[in-house]
């Protein structure tokens, strides 16, 4: 916890709330098309490859190629905005994580550029007969596995920016995957990603649907592909969900994120009530509003993940806040009595006031504990008092361990001498 | 303060960024703010002419420019992002906050130019060609507006003008060198453009009979594109920050500015020699010459690059002018470190550690927090190969004491009298290690 940085003097350039709103909001869109674009390859590349007896899959894989050519870009930028929202309203937290698994969170810069890449070769060689089917599905393959790979960094990073107590013992990537929460999650958002293709399938072929009737038979036949995959893996998020909460760090928990869990439970229970009712009952609901069901699963869920960081990260915070107060106030009390020239007269009760009273007063609690506690506690014992200064550690459990003191040794032994000699009426 | 610490083995923290930024600003530049302009304005030609041939032709080039700006394109933009994030929290994180209304109404623009060139590329066929070129000339306003957008924000690094004592967003983005650098990157983006349609184009071999269609378009442009861009790549020179030259004492410094500042003025007038040159063949022979066709791509970026680097390097020591320095120290906190001493704040750099014996540990730290942003060990600008300078201990430390005045393009060091000894021994450690002790002058004499 001691690495956590100390918070920039610069205001915010908005108020927190328009953040936090702007990283629940706009990463939720984002996921929606990350989600779009890894369904959407893995059809495009393994219907063609492997389902190669009946036309239908060829024609699906085509024509689900063309949405993630458009689906992928937009991913990635409306992407751009949560990063900007997460590293306003987590900075020091979001930048810690990033550095300690820096050489693959760079890495996603050239592995999705050549994902990128290898979507357009697959696609625009499609009809080609110069290059053999080989070498066709290569590219496709490679941009599936890159895009299966890369939502592992980022869950690894996000993952480990809400334990900075790990920070210490964790070196990289390849350490930070096996926190308790990270591969529960990967799955869970695996799945969710077929849930949510399987949702964009339905609602994307039954607006084909609309506008080419002349072609029924496909566009039906599609559009029930997605209401299966959509339904069936739906279902199947209730195991994941349930893996992916178990495995939740108890500092992460809180009977809210419970009851989020439930009302989403609900809501996600009366999509696959209706994705049946037209599958199965030949009833017409519109997709649209089945999507519209989902929407409001996935920002529960939006919601529900910000509920476990602000959960994890309270007490992270509390230390950086603490830490950030106490430089502060030396940075200005320094600076009060600084002269570019000069030498600044140090004593006892200036440190005090420049340094401890950011979380101590004499006779009441702030951050820390009453002094008057400390001077009754220590009266026989100056040395005692001195050595915890130097190197504080957890005393109280009511209380957040205390930060080492940037101070010398020497305005250490002048701020106890003046505590320890204060004349203040004792509880004796 | 205690922002984590990354270290880019061999080519240096600062060639990481500049790699990423040239390739993106490159592609951001030539394919799409001028690359749009270039395809929309043959698109007209086409559609004036009526000619379905030199149509086909320019979607055909779309498509390249398509492919590539939304793929390395897009990432490296994302990849400027993270790659500053990870090598200089501290200085992202404070420009955050100051530009972020910036950034995301960049962001909003984005967005829009992105959706645009999908419409007008993917929709090529669909919206035949009236709609698509009104489309195109929308798609062609808004990559600009994002280059003006993101002009602010650079340029107010550099010069924050009035930023530093207001604090206030806008006397930061309306900064002195704002309009010429905006003029700049717009003709250098039209440049840009050229010199890779030109490329594109010859790879499009089936549609020789139209490449003379495009040889007088480009040849016209680049004439008239190339004089504008050298009249305010002079202006955008002369509107920098020359306080540097007053700095009498740096005559070092200031020698190796001027110089640099004239070959620089030399550099451009002759890239634009050379590209009006080549505009006038291309105009009077309209044939087709393959060192026409790569040339001014390569001088271009190589030219942009250039660009980017007086920004970097004007700037320095600071990322934020006066008052952020490049290794994310702030120069009003200097004076309090300097007493307390940045031992308190070293906890990354702990992480990263090797030495053993503690006062080489602690110098070893604090090379990793003051001085490994801009050299690595022994690659790009590496702190062992300054063997003139860094000789022993004694030497070290009066550097240490005295760099401020004579090399201000760094960082003055920040610290205690023992950190700074600290650091001493410990680059005294480890230049002897990488050069062997027989290339260093001894220091045994002087213990
Ligand atoms: C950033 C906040 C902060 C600052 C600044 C701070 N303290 Fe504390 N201090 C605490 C907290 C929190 C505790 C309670 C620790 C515990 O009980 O584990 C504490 C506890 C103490 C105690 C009681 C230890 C005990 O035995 O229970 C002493 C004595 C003390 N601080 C002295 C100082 C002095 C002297 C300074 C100034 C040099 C100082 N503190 C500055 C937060 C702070
Ligand atoms: C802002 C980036 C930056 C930082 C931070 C920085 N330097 Fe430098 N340093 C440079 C540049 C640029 C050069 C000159 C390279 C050249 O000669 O082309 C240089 C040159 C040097 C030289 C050789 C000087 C000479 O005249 O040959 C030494 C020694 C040196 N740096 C030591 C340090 C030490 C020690 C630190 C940390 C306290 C440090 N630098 C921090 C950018 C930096």
């Amino acid at each position: 916890m001691d690495i956590i940085p100390i918070s920039l003097p610069l205001d915010l350039p908005a108020p927190m709330w328009f953040l936090k709103f702007a990283l629940i909001t706009f990463f939720l869109v984002h996921i929606l098309f990350i989600a779009f674009m890894i369904g959407g390859t893995f059809m495009t590349v393994f219907f063609r490859m492997l389902r190669k007896e009946d036309p239908f899959w060829s024609r699906m894989a085509r024509e689900m190629g063309n949405t993630v050519t458009v689906n992928k870009s937009i991913a990635v930028v409306i992407g751009i905005a949560p990063l900007l929202a997460i590293s306003l309203v987590y900075t020091n937290f979001f930048y810690a994580a990033n550095n300690i698994t820096a050489p693959l969170w760079l890495s996603i810069i050239w592995l999705v550029a050549l994902a990128f890449i290898s979507l357009y070769i697959y696609k625009y060689t499609w009809d080609s007969t110069k290059y053999s089917d080989r070498f066709k599905y290569f590219w496709g393959v490679l941009a599936f596995a890159i895009f299966m790979f890369v939502p592992l960094i980022f869950l690894s990073n996000i993952n480990l920016m809400l334990y900075p107590d790990q920070w210490k013992n964790i070196y990289g990537f390849w350490q930070a995957i096996w926190a308790p929460n990270v591969l529960p999650r990967y799955l869970h958002f695996l799945n969710a990603s077929v849930a949510l293709t399987g949702f964009f399938t339905l609602v994307y072929f039954n607006f084909k649907l609309k506008d080419h009737h002349e072609d029924a038979a496909f566009y039906t036949r599609a559009k029930n592909l997605g209401a299966k995959w959509a339904m069936y893996a739906t279902l199947l998020q209730l195991l994941f969900g349930f893996l992916n909460y178990v495995t939740l760090p108890v500092t992460a928990d809180s009977p809210m994120v419970l009851y989020l869990i439930i009302v989403a439970i609900i809501v996600a229970g009366i999509a696959v009530y209706l994705l049946s009712l037209n599958l199965y009952a030949g009833k017409n609901i519109h997709p649209i509003i089945i999507f519209f069901v989902i929407l409001v699963v996935a920002s529960i869920m939006g919601t529900l993940r910000h509920v476990v960081r602000e959960n994890a990260l309270r007490e992270p915070k509390k230390i950086m806040a603490m830490k950030t107060d106490l430089y502060r106030a030396q940075l200005a009390t320094f600076m009060k009595t600084y002269s570019p020239t000069g030498e600044v007269v140090v004593t006892g009760e200036s440190v005090f006031q420049g340094v401890c009273m950011a979380c101590h007063a004499i006779d009441h609690k702030v951050v820390g504990p009453p002094m008057q506690y400390a001077i009754d506690k220590y009266k026989n014992d100056r040395d005692a008092m001195i050595q915890f200064v130097n190197s504080p550690r957890k005393i109280n459990p009511d209380f957040p361990i205390m930060p080492k003191p940037p101070i010398s040794e020497k305005e250490i032994e002048l701020v106890v001498d003046y505590l320890l000699n204060l004349e203040v009426g004792s509880n004796e | 303060m205690e922002w984590p610490i990354f270290q880019m083995p061999f080519i240096g923290n600062r060639m990481l960024i500049a790699i990423i930024g040239t390739i993106h600003v490159s592609i951001s530049h030539g394919m799409a703010v001028g690359g749009s302009f270039f395809i929309v304005l043959l698109h007209y030609i086409s559609i004036r002419t009526d000619n379905q041939r030199l149509n086909e032709l320019v979607f055909k080039v779309l498509g390249i420019f398509f492919i590539i700006t939304t793929s390395v394109g897009a990432l490296t933009g994302v990849g400027i992002w993270l790659s500053t994030a990870t090598v200089s929290p501290g200085t992202i994180g404070s420009l955050l906050h100051i530009f972020f209304w910036a950034w995301f109404t960049e962001w909003i623009v984005f967005v829009s130019e992105v959706i645009l060139i999908m419409f007008y590329y993917l929709g090529w066929d669909k919206y035949g060609s009236k709609t698509g070129f009104k489309i195109g000339v929308v798609y062609v306003a808004a990559s600009w507006l994002t280059m003006m957008l993101i002009t602010g924000i650079l340029g107010a690094m550099l010069t924050p003008g009035q930023w530093l004592a207001t604090k206030s967003f806008w006397s930061g983005f309306f900064n002195p060198t704002y309009v010429p650098q905006l003029m700049t990157r717009t003709f250098i983006a039209v440049l840009l453009s050229i010199a890779f349609g030109l490329f594109i184009t010859r790879l499009h071999k089936d549609y020789r009979d139209q490449w003379p269609e495009v040889w007088k378009f480009a040849g016209k442009s680049l004439l008239i594109a190339s004089p504008l861009f050298l009249l305010f790549v002079l202006s955008y020179y002369n509107s920098l920050p020359l306080q540097i030259s007053h700095l009498t004492s740096t005559a070092l410094m200031t020698m190796k500015y001027a110089t640099w500042a004239y070959l620089s003025k030399i550099f451009y007038i002759s890239i634009v020699i050379l590209m009006m040159i080549f505009g006038l063949i291309l105009l009077t022979k309209k044939k087709d010459y393959v060192l026409l066709s790569f040339i001014p791509a390569f001088l271009m970026v190589f030219a942009m690059g250039n660009m980017e680097r007086v920004r970097e390097f004007i700037r320095k020591p600071y990322t934020i002018h006066q008052y952020l320095y490049s290794n994310a120290l702030r120069e009003d906190e200097a004076p309090f470190l300097n007493k307390t001493g940045v031992s308190a704040h070293l906890g990354w750099a702990e992480r990263s550690a090797k030495e053993t014996d503690p006062q080489l540990r602690l110098g070893e730290k604090i090379f990793k927090l003051e001085c490994s942003t801009c050299h690595t060990y022994s690659g790009i600008n590496g702190i062992t190969k300054k063997t003139n300078i860094l000789q022993n201990p004694e030497l070290n430390e009066n550097f240490l004491k005295t760099y401020k005045r004579s090399h201000p393009f760094m960082p003055p060091f920040i610290g205690t009298d023992a950190e700074r000894t600290a650091l001493a021994l410990y680059l005294d450690k480890i230049v002897k290690e990488a050069n062997g002790k027989t290339n260093v002058q001894p220091s045994e004499g002087n213990k």
